[in-house]
This record gives structure tokens, sequence and C-alpha cells, in this order.
């Protein structure tokens, strides 16, 4: 006659079974990736020898108070929107160039300057304004300032657009 | 008939597509890529976020809405088209903080998240603005919250509520200064008629609502507290102005979040209609249930219990060692010790009585592959036919009833067949509260698209209330008025002359036999007026196709197998088979009682219903198994007992099956449980049949395995493995596996797959159901003998050799008679929150808390005759036995008629302490529904067992879905479209 049974005996592993079958399943986890355990026993030597583990260690059990603090801050400072902001818009407008064309531009801009820079070594006339006029004839002044004025022009309009 | 075709351009490119599809339909079958926030393929178009504004033939109009015609130019990207869809898509972000690095929705599927980034949205023209206090997120429910700010108003909630679950609790309060989603008109979500199905939290396109398993989990910061988290949302707010760095560094983070959650396709496991979806686990954790419109299906729809109640998985009461009973307790013991002693004493009784003296009862919860290997261990290794399954407590009548008139055990088609059909009859089922997702398909069509719905049952139900007609036949009485309907049918020549001359045997006895069956008699003995059975007839005359759902109101009586016979009958009269739209569905209650049966784990019956009296069957199976097998079919369940109580059964295997309770006659069962030599148990709870174990097995769940359900439309889908087993416990099929062994069988299985592989060689139903058939979302409707996908039956010929159907020949069997002192009828069953006895659902918090113990309903006049009232005690008594049960007066049952759910764990309470030993005279399966008590009243009043909480008490409120023409009507509400005039509502 079987009567019906609602308890169920638990085996209780005592602390040291529990412990011993704990390390089983460690050793056996070492033992399949020895190699990597090395690695990680001398990263833990290096950071413990330079004091990274300490700060660490305490930044982590600190972490939901620096948190806060942080966070804080961040808020605190309209400055530090502000500036994450401009990082975003400097970030997006170098986006925004063609970096082949910004590079050729560097190159002509780093040689006129080296040009100029030379003129001025060797050449002492005064310019005057006849000078100036026939300048406008050379081909490479002309594109020069045509590059300006187009410059300008362009943000010019982008001013414009913006209101 | 194939739709004709038109031609357009989209973009600049030529399509083609088929009329009456819209743009945005044909946009995206070519995966073009379009805003479209508001629209979820199956609600339809409901026009309420204006983001898929299109350029069409020069006129802004919107691309959900607009139905495609021939010549038609589209330009979807146009300026004068962007420039809508992004002031649409302002109008949304002014409702909602775009934090989404610390939104536990950021999980890359985030359609509002997604759409903003497509638009490439820079920043918020129109600033955000919160519609409440933040004390007025609504975290009242236990399985979901709402928070208003975070609201875009788009409705689909709404639209999913009104009229995809149809449970009408949800509205969109479009007339407040702020439009936001009301509760029945306005109360907190856990005071609604909401009944936790999950839909409006699947449909959301953001955070605003949220299962609560997902908040502080799902993210990596969402966790945090909330004096840093609240923070660090002000300060993501501070930097968003730029919104495309911001989606980068979310992407990162969703992208992380990909690496710690894991998402699992798993089948539903509380009901037999099949739903798969997606779980969602970060370690033991189940986050959500995740549901995906490629599930064939349900699509996204769920219930509680699939959306909500997986909690028993990781309770704290799960069976993780093998016990094995010694003295006065079960003591844990290794799997070593565990099956030596199971193989031991197994071996031993074979030995000494023979295999038939050992009884194996598989479980319609457990896979094919695993129900394949019970029927396999009793047939092989124990050489004995003697192996059941639970279906013989509830859907034998229905299959034998099959298989007398069309030949197969099983619903004639699919889901989409009921949605589509122009009539349901629902007969003895309440499929709203046990087969939630089909009456989903029912309620919709009825709202919406004109179906015709007649309900045939005690209890006023939802169905009923829905129904454009309800009957109340007396308990057991169906077979009379379905016959009497039947014959006037066929006396007004209404039918389907050809489809019986060309198809069906036998109709001259058929109407012989019909005879009696008058509409006055059927009057006299069903209490249904005439006029109602004339309504009947008429509705199937005129309808386009007729389904009849049927379950256990129907098969657990003494004459259930006849009753289904005469629906089939009736649906063969009127040729209502082989077509879309029409034919018989037996709601199959549990997620794999079809496939169990199936898997031959039927004392008659081998895989593939071969029957064992079939010689080639047997040779077949012979030769596989390298053993003779018996001729003769062996015991079912009832018999086992019967045997046992004889002394002639001297043990039994039983998987996942609480037998102890579900059978009737509970106290007799418990009795001759107690009688055996040896029972083995196998399940994941100490259920009340393990109590009376030697040995118990502890198995895992689904989502713990892989392996493959049958559904109620014979739809095979795989289901994967989403956790380890928990503890010690193992997979069904293992545990089986090891038993074999032990006994000397050559069973080498690695898993399901090489077992499906097995089965697919040996049962001609499963011959192409191989597991990369079924990969991913992929599934099988069985039917064909070269194992094909048939999803719809009977298209050309009937399962017989020469492939016509027979009508059943029988009169109908009267109810079993009791002493006139038990005066009530206490009708049974199961209510949408709890499966079966409740040893998997009362382990969810949210479910207790909705619904925590088990309820007897009482009519109001009964109530007022006992001067009893809510919360009463009282004491039923039947020949068999009695319970203590509480009271709940309601208007859902009438008279005499008792209503007490099956939802208890616990002998003082169970239904079964009642039922009686009858059975229906086919199959054997218990006469549940016939059970008569009377009535002791203990307390007059006292606590009310159901929560006022709970969604029974509460009224709700249709409309007619999102009602997007009161947005419109708004003053505020500026038009972006340029529809000349009346504006066209899509769907």
């Amino acid at each position: 006659m079987a009567k019906p049974i609602t308890t169920i005996q638990k085996r209780q592993l005592t602390e040291e079974e529990k412990r011993a079958e704990a390390l089983a399943k460690l050793k056996a986890a070492v033992g399949d990736s020895e190699e990597a355990v090395r690695e990680l026993l001398t990263l833990i030597e290096q950071l413990h020898e330079s004091g990274l583990l300490e700060a660490a260690n305490a930044l982590l059990k600190a972490r939901e108070d620096v948190a806060k603090i942080v966070v804080g801050q961040l808020n605190q400072k309209p400055v530090v929107t502000t500036m994450i902001n401009h990082l975003f818009s400097i970030a997006g407008l170098a986006a925004s160039l063609d970096p082949e064309k910004t590079a050729k531009l560097l190159g002509q801009l780093a040689a006129g300057v080296m040009d100029a820079y030379e003129q001025t070594e060797t050449e002492t006339k005064k310019i005057g304004l006849l000078d100036l006029l026939r300048a406008l004839n050379d081909p490479d002044t002309n594109r020069a300032i045509r590059f300006g004025l187009s410059a300008l022009k362009a943000i010019g309009q982008q001013l414009g657009s913006k209101e | 008939m194939e739709p004709s075709m038109v031609t357009l351009t989209i973009n600049g490119r030529t399509y083609r597509a088929k009329q009456g599809m819209t743009v945005l339909e044909v946009a995206n079958e070519h995966g073009i890529g379009h805003p479209q926030v508001c629209y979820t393929p199956e609600l339809g178009a409901i026009q309420t976020c204006d983001t898929c504004i299109a350029e069409i033939n020069g006129r802004l109009l919107r691309a959900c809405s607009t139905p495609v015609a021939d010549g038609m130019v589209v330009e979807l990207g146009s300026p004068r088209a962007k420039a809508a869809q992004k002031e649409a898509m302002d109008r949304l972000l002014e409702n909602h903080l775009l934090y989404c690095t610390v939104c536990d929705n950021n999980n890359g599927n985030c359609k509002l998240h997604n759409t903003a980034e497509m638009m490439q949205i820079e920043h918020q023209t129109y600033p955000y603005r919160p519609k409440v206090d933040p004390s007025e997120v609504d975290m009242s429910h236990p399985f979901y919250r709402y928070d208003p700010n975070q609201c875009i108003a788009c409705g689909q909630c709404v639209e999913a509520c009104q009229n995809l679950q149809v449970n009408e609790t949800l509205s969109i309060d479009w007339e407040a200064e702020r439009p936001r989603v009301v509760w029945d008109g306005g109360v907190p979500i856990n005071e609604s008629s909401c009944v936790s199905c999950g839909h409006c939290v699947t449909v959301c396109p953001c955070n605003a609502l949220m299962e609560k398993s997902m908040l502080g989990e799902a993210g990596f910061l969402t966790g945090l507290d909330k004096d840093v988290l609240n923070p660090m949302i002000d300060f993501v707010k501070e930097v968003e102005p730029n919104y495309t760095s911001i989606f980068a560094i979310s992407e990162i983070e969703a992208a992380m979040r990909e690496q710690r959650i894991k998402k699992t396709k798993t089948v539903c496991t509380f009901c037999g209609v099949g739903c798969s979806f997606e779980v969602w686990t970060k370690g033991r954790k189940i986050l959500k249930i995740q549901p995906v419109s490629e599930a064939p299906v349900n699509a996204i729809s769920t219930c509680v219990k699939g959306k909500f109640g997986w909690d028993f998985v990781n309770s704290e009461e799960r069976l993780t060692k093998p016990l094995i009973r010694k003295g006065d307790v079960f003591v844990e013991s290794t799997w070593e010790e565990a099956l030596d002693l199971v193989a031991e004493k197994l071996g031993a009784i074979k030995q000494q009585y023979g295999g038939n003296a050992i009884g194996f009862i598989s479980s319609s919860k457990i896979s094919n592959e695993e129900n394949y290997l019970m029927q396999k261990l009793a047939r092989q290794v124990f050489e004995t036919n003697n192996v059941d399954n639970c279906s013989r407590y509830c859907q034998s009548p229905a299959t034998d009833g099959l298989f007398r008139t069309v030949g197969m055990g099983g619903d004639s088609g699919t889901i989409h067949d009921i949605a589509s059909a122009g009539l349901v009859i629902i007969i003895g089922a309440n499929p709203a509260e046990g087969h939630p997702v089909i009456a989903t398909r029912v309620k919709r069509a009825h709202k919406l698209f004109g179906q015709k719905l007649i309900v045939a049952d005690l209890r006023r139900n939802e169905m009923a209330e829905r129904a454009d007609l309800f009957i109340r036949p007396k308990q057991g009485t169906d077979q009379v008025w379905l016959m009497a309907v039947t014959k006037y049918i066929i006396d007004q020549g209404w039918h389907d002359e050809a489809f019986i001359r060309e198809r069906v045997h036998f109709f001259a006895e058929f109407r012989q036999l019909l005879e009696n069956y008058t509409l006055d008699y059927a009057e006299q003995v069903t209490g249904v007026a005439k006029a109602d059975l004339i309504r009947i007839a008429e509705m199937i005359h005129e309808a386009d196709g007729t389904c009849v759902l049927w379950g256990m109101g129907v098969t657990q009586n003494t004459g259930g197998s006849d009753t289904s016979a005469a629906i089939s009958n009736l649906l063969l009269t009127t040729g209502n088979y082989g077509r879309p739209g029409a034919g018989a569905f037996p709601l199959r209650g549990h997620n794999n009682v079809q496939g169990a049966c199936d898997m031959g784990s039927l004392p008659s019956w081998l895989p593939s219903y071969q029957h064992v009296t079939d010689d080639e069957a047997r040779a077949k199976f012979e030769k596989a198994y390298g053993v003779r097998i018996d001729a003769k079919p062996g015991l079912d369940n009832i018999q086992m007992l019967e045997a046992a109580e004889r002394g002639e059964l001297k043990a039994m295997y039983i998987v996942g099956e609480d037998m102890a309770l579900v059978d009737c006659n509970a106290s007799h069962v418990q009795e001759t449980l107690a009688k055996l030599d040896f029972v083995v148990v196998q399940d994941i709870f100490l259920s009340k049949t393990a109590q009376f174990a030697d040995v118990i097995l502890p198995a895992a769940p689904s989502l713990e395995k892989e392996g493959t359900f049958t559904n109620t439309e014979r739809r095979i889908q795989r289901f994967y493995q989403a956790l380890e087993p928990l503890g010690d416990s193992k997979p069904d099929w293992w545990i089986i596996q090891e038993i074999a062994k032990r006994l000397g069988a050559d069973w080498n299985y690695a898993g399901p797959k090489e077992i499906m592989d097995e089965i697919a060689s040996l049962a001609p139903l499963y011959s192409q159901a191989h597991y990369d058939r079924l990969e991913g979302w992929n599934s099988l409707c069985w039917g064909s003998y070269d194992g094909a996908d048939t999803p719809l039956l009977y298209k050309e010929r009937f399962n017989f050799p020469d492939g016509k159907a027979r009508f059943a020949l029988a009169d109908w069997v009267e109810p079993v008679p009791y002493p006139e002192e038990y005066d009530l009828l206490v009708n049974n069953g199961r209510l949408l929150e709890h499966f079966h006895e409740g040893n998997l659902t009362y382990k969810s918090k949210g479910i207790e808390h909705k619904f925590p113990e088990v309820f007897v309903e009482v009519s109001p006049e009964l109530a007022n005759e006992r001067g009893i009232e809510d919360g009463a005690l009282v004491r039923l008594i039947s020949p068999y036995g009695r319970v203590n049960v509480r009271v709940l007066v309601t208007d859902r049952v009438r008279g005499n008629e008792l209503f007490l759910p099956m939802h208890s764990t616990a002998n003082e309470s169970a239904i079964n302490m009642l039922t009686g030993p009858q059975t229906d005279h086919r199959t054997n399966t218990p006469a549940y529904k016939q059970a008569r008590v009377r009535m002791e009243v203990i307390e007059r009043s006292g606590r009310t067992p159901l929560p006022r909480t709970n969604p029974r008490f509460k009224q709700r409120h249709p409309q007619n879905g999102v009602e997007v023409e009161r947005k419109w009507r708004r003053r505020d509400y500026v038009p972006l479209t340029e529809e000349t005039k009346g504006v066209k509502i899509g769907g």
C-alpha cells in the first residue's frame, strides 16, 4: 500500500562536499584553458604591481557613488553638454569634407606658403597698384583669388540659409 | 481565381502588383525602405501617424491606405513627400524622449528608433513636452506598464485590443488636450477589463508599453538606480539635439545586448492552438515572449499564459533530482541509482508476469519524439500494447467520430479556414478561454467581416455573449438538436445533393435514421425552441462555408463519440468538407494531444494511425523493432486502472500526467495507484500523482530541450532549447532511452532529430517531417500518405479505400441518470488564466494575483433560493466524493447548473473528486460533464474567491478600432495629405 508522500528529503551536501565539488569543476576548467589562465595571471600581476588593480577595485566598490557624482557634475555644468555638442558638430563638419580634396588643398596651401615665404626673402621691392593689377593677369594668382571669392560666397550662402 | 495584376511606377522603377494591394504593401514586398510607424500587417492601415505619406500621381497620400492602380506613379522620397514625412515624425517625437541608450526597448527592434534613424532625423522641431506628471506612469498591472510620457499615440495597441484580440478595453482619448491611451475609459490598468493577452505590448512601436520583466533587465545601463538613471536620461536629453550621433551610440549598445540576450524560437505548451514565438532569455531569466509575424498559426497573437505564464520554469518547486520512496519520505538519489532501480523493478515484473502487467501513460505535453519513444518502449522493450495518453480524457470521442465519417482524426483545415468561414458554430467549447488565439480570429471576423456565430453551451461564456444565436441545450443532448437540424435541412432540400451523391455513402440509411428526430422531438429533449433550430438550419444554408468547433462539452459525455459523428454528418450533408472556410475542428486541449496520438501512444494504434490489427503495418514495425507485436489492442487509461484493481496490472510508468487529479472519480484512482506494486512518475513537479510513486524522475519542460509538437491543425512545429535543464533534470527522451538501454535495447539516439528520422521512416503521415524541412518558422500540416504538407483535408478524397465518406448511423445516448437527491448539475472546464489542474500556472505570481484559487459559479436564482452570496463556503457532494469551495454568484450559469473549473491541485477542491465512472460508450472517455451533486451550505457569506481586479467583474468598452477620424476632426490637426474629399479608411 503506497501512501502519498509530500516530503522530500534533500541530500544536504556538507560545506566540505560543496567546496570539493566546486574545486573539481574549477580544476577541470583550468585544465581546459591552461595557457589562457597563465596569461591572465601575468596580466593580474602587472596590474597589481602598477597599482592599477587597487585603483580599479576602489572605483568598482564605489561605482554607484561615483556614477552619481559624475552624472551630477555633467548635468550641473551646461558647459559640458555644450562641449559635447560642439564635439559632435566639429566631428560632423570634419566628416562632411571630402578627404581627398582637403588633402590636395592643404598640400597646395603649404606649397603656396613656402613659395610666398621665399619670395618675401628675395624680393624687397615695394608692390604698387599697377603691380597688383598686373598680378591679376598672372594665372596662378588669379586662381587663388577665385578660390577665395568662391569660398566667401559659399559661406555667405550657408549663413543666409541658416536664418 | 488569381487576382488581376497592375503595373505602377515607384521611384522611377516599374513594378507589377496584385490588384487590391496598397502602395505600402508593394513597397514592403520589394524591400523598399519607407517610414511606417503605425503600420503592422496584422492590423492593416490605421492611418494615425502620417509618416508613410508619398507623392502619388502628384498628390500627397498615405501609402498605407492607397490601393495600387494601373499606371500609378509613386514618389516615395520626393521633396514634398519627404517634408510631409518629416513633419509627421516631428509631431510624433513631440511626445517621446529618445533616451535610447538607457531605454529597455533599445534592442534593435524599436520601430520608432529605427524610423527616426532611417529618416535621418537630426533634431526635434517641436520640443518634447511630457503629457502627465511622472507619477502617472501606470505600474498597476502585474505584467506590463504604460508610460504616457513616452506614448506617441499611434493607437496600434488600441487597434490590436479592439479589432485583433477583440477584448475591447483600450481606446485613445482623441478629444483630450494631449491624446493618450486609456483603459476602460480611464481606470488603472489593473482595474480594467484587460485579459493580459499582451497584444498591446507586442505592437507598441516604442517603450510606452513594456513587459515588466524587461524593465531594468534588458539594457546594460537600464538597471541603474533611479537617482543615477534619471540624471543620466536628462544628460542624454541635453546632448540629444544631434540624434544621429546618439543613434550610433545606442546602436552599439543594442549590438552589445545581442550578445547577452538569447532569442529562441519555441512553441507554446498551454493549449492546442500551437502558437510559436521567440523567448528572450538572459542567463536563466526569462525576459519576455516576443511574438513575430512569421509564426504560422498566431503571428503576433498570444494569450496571458503564452505571453506571461512561464514562471514555472524557474520555480523553486521544480524537481531537480531523482527521488526514491524510502519509508515515509522521498530521498534524493543519483540518476544511476534511480534508473537502475526502475529497470530492475520493471524488468522483474515483466519477467514474472509478462509485459502486459505494466501500463504506460504517455503525455500530451511532451514532444512527438518522446511520445514515439514511450510507445516504442512499451511495444519493443516490454512487448505490450498497454500504452495510452491523456487524450483519452478529452479528445478520443472526437477522433472516433471523424474516423467513422471522414477517415482522419484531426481538424479538417487550419485557423485560416476558421477565420474565413461564413458561419462558425461552437458547441460545448469556450475558445475565448480555452483556445484564446483561435477565438481572436472568430471575434475579429465576426466584428469586422460579417462572419456569423452560433454558440451552443450550458454556460453564457464570452463567445455566447458575442454570438448571433446562443442556445442552451440540456447537458448531453447536443446530438438530438444536431440531428434535428440536419433532418430539417434535408427536408427543406438545402442539403448538397451532388456532394452527397459523389462523395458520401449511406445517405438513404441516414435519412431513415433521422426520421425520429423532428423539431418537436428535439425541442422536447433539448429544451431549445423550434424557432432557434430553424434559424440554425437557415444560417447554415445561407453561409458561405460553415466551420464547427467543438470541445469537451461534447466529448465528455456518454454519447461523446456519436455526437462528434453527428457534427461530421451535418457537415457532410451540407458539403462543408474539402473546401476553404469550412470543416470540422475538434479543438485539441493540450499542446501535443494531436502528436501524442499521431505517434501511436494509443493501445490500438501504431504511429501514423496504423492499426495493430493490420498485419502489414504490424509486420513493418515488427521488422523495425525486432520483436513480435500483439495484434490485440492493449489497455487504455481507464482499463489499466481497472486491471490494477483486479491485481492484473502490477506497475505503471506515468509521464507528465496528473491522473490522480484529472481522471474521473479521483479518490478511487488514488486508491488504485496506491495498490500498485511499482509506480514510476516522470514530471517537473511533485504532482498529486507523483506523491504515489516509488521513483520520481525529474523531467525538463519544453524551454529546456528540443523537439516537435503537433497542434490542433495537425501542424508539426519545431521548438528549440532556450535554457539548460534545471539542476539534474533531464529531457524526457533521454530518460526513456536510459531505461530502454538498461533493459537491453539497442537505442542510441543522439537527440530528437534522429528520433524524428526514425519516425519519418515508419509513419507515412510524417515521412517528410525531417528537421531541416521544419527549420525556424517553417511548419508542415500532415494529411497525405506521401507526407506532403496538407493544410486542407479531403479536397479530392476522404480517407477510405474508395475515397468516399460515410454517414455514421447512431442514435443518441441518454445521459447518466442520478438519484433525485443530486439536484445540481456540476459543469466543469477550463478558464483563461490557468492550464489544466494548475501545476504550472499557479507558479506565476501575476496569474495568481488575478486568479488565486478555484471557486464554484452559482446562478443568482440558486444563490437566492439557498440564501447564499459571493464568498459563501459550500460543500458539494456526489455519490463519489465531496469538495469544499467558495461561491462566485454569476449569471454566466443559470438555474440548477453549477460550474466548477478544474484548476485545483488539492483534493479538497478538485472537480474529479465528484465525477463518476461513467464513460463514452465507444471510447471510454469519462463523462465528466454529466456529474451531479447536492449542495450543503457551510458559510452563507465570506471573502470573495476571485479578486475584484479580475477582468470578469469589468465592463468592456467596444469601439470601432482606433477611430482615427476623431483625430482628424481635432481643431489643431493640420492635414498633411491632399485627399480631395472623404478620406478613405483602409483596412
